[in-house]
């Protein structure tokens, strides 16, 4: 999957799971302040861990915070050797 | 050499619980800490938890828990060959609690031994008891899951944890049987995450990494509680009820969505409870039982899990 494509599935897992659209957010945007609780995050990373075929190390999944921040794993993910060798790509 | 004669099979005999008298809220809490009931309950599902008096220890609890399954299964005491005391919070590790509820319950000199297993200590005790009644080493086995935690390993400022856990004990008696009635266990551990939930080098309370945690649950509970039933050649649609380790309502709905059992009730112990640890799945059945929403011959899915990574998991037929 192409890193343009992963951030498209983000938002639209973004939408189903949490009801937020982040399209056009400032990348600085907290979950916080989208009233996303950090349970719902971790729904919608293991989703798209499902999806690109690898996974955010625990150390920075327990500091993720902002919009920005997912969206650098999941270009990471989307990027990455694991997400090479998936099926999907 | 010897043996001694075998059991072709184990089953549990009675169940008994003991929940602490003083319950507190979630609103309760909120006066003096920064939480409100609306932030736990969306988090975890809880609202309220039984929190030990001074004299509610992890011994005395798993004693009145203990005495209870006694008098379910109509066996005395001295019948009781093993007990086996499932526990992560007790205060001190020497001496171990089980040869204390041993001798406040009055058996007769058994075997006696502690087990930590954190939240799946019950499920590991079930199997090990299972284990030494088919191999002639007990014919009847006391398993007590018992936990205080409130008292001695909970910082009450730290507002992510200390809304989590109550305390409180639940036990069972195993015993002899000519049908598989405790079904094949399925367990393991995975120390990689044991820092997940932990007490840190140089603290004394609880710490969990909540996020690492629930992504570690929601990953692997649901393909374990499928693998516990395909283990035990039994069918979703066959489980009268679903157990899974009461740490938190979300986790136990998608434990629930996972096995697809429509018919099977689910235990959400945990909204009044909370999380209890090793207790948490004898609590939960027991009330089950209590409440008459599983009758004797039901099968039931239970699964624990917890810090470790531990987790042990079977399917049981009901006394």
């Amino acid at each position: 999957m192409s890193t343009n494509d992963a951030l498209i599935l983000l938002r639209s897992v973004v939408r189903e799971i949490a009801q937020v659209d982040i399209d056009g957010l400032a990348r600085t945007t907290t979950f916080t302040e989208l009233d996303i609780d950090s349970l719902t995050v971790v729904e919608i990373t293991t989703a798209m861990e499902e999806s690109l075929g690898a996974k955010i190390p625990a150390d920075v999944f327990a500091e993720l915070a902002t919009i920005g921040e997912l969206e650098e794993q999941v270009v990471r993910m989307a990027g990455g050797p694991e997400a090479a060798m998936s099926p999907s790509t | 050499m010897s043996v001694r004669v075998r059991s072709p099979h184990a089953r549990i005999l009675g169940l008994g619980d003991y929940r602490p008298s003083r319950v507190v809220t979630n609103d309760e809490l909120a006066e003096t800490i920064d939480t409100s009931d609306t932030w736990i309950r969306s988090r975890t599902g809880i609202g309220s938890r039984h929190v030990a008096a001074p004299d509610d220890t992890v011994v005395s609890m798993a004693v009145e828990a203990g005495r209870k399954a006694l008098a379910a299964s109509r066996l005395s005491a001295d019948s009781i060959d093993v007990v086996i005391l499932a526990t992560c919070s007790i205060p001190r590790a020497i001496p171990g609690g089980a040869s204390m509820v041993a001798e406040l319950l009055g058996c007769a000199s058994p075997a006696a031994f502690d087990l930590n297993s954190a939240c799946s200590g019950f499920c590991h005790g079930l199997e090990v008891a299972a284990s030494l009644v088919c191999r002639g080493s007990a014919r009847h086995v006391l398993v007590v899951g018992s936990e205080r935690f409130t008292a001695d390993w909970i910082d009450w400022e730290d507002r992510g944890v200390c809304v989590l856990f109550g305390d409180g004990a639940g036990a069972a008696t195993v015993g002899p049987s000519s049908e598989p009635d405790i079904g094949p266990v399925v367990w393991g551990s995975d120390g990689s995450g044991a820092r997940f939930i932990a007490v840190p080098d140089g603290d004394w309370a609880i710490r969990m990494d909540g996020r690492n945690v629930y992504r570690w649950a929601m990953t692997h509970v649901a393909p374990l509680a499928r693998h516990v039933c395909d283990e035990a050649g039994v069918r979703p649609a066959d489980l009268a009820a679903i157990v899974p380790h009461q740490a938190n309502l979300r986790i136990v709905e998608a434990v629930a969505r996972a096995v697809a059992s429509h018919g099977a009730v689910v235990a959400t112990d945990v909204v009044d409870t909370g999380n209890t640890s090793a207790a948490s799945v004898p609590l939960a059945l027991s009330r089950l039982v209590r409440e008459q929403q599983v009758s004797s011959g039901d099968l039931v899915l239970l699964l624990a899990f917890g810090a470790g990574l531990s987790w042990a998991g079977q399917v049981v037929r009901m006394p």
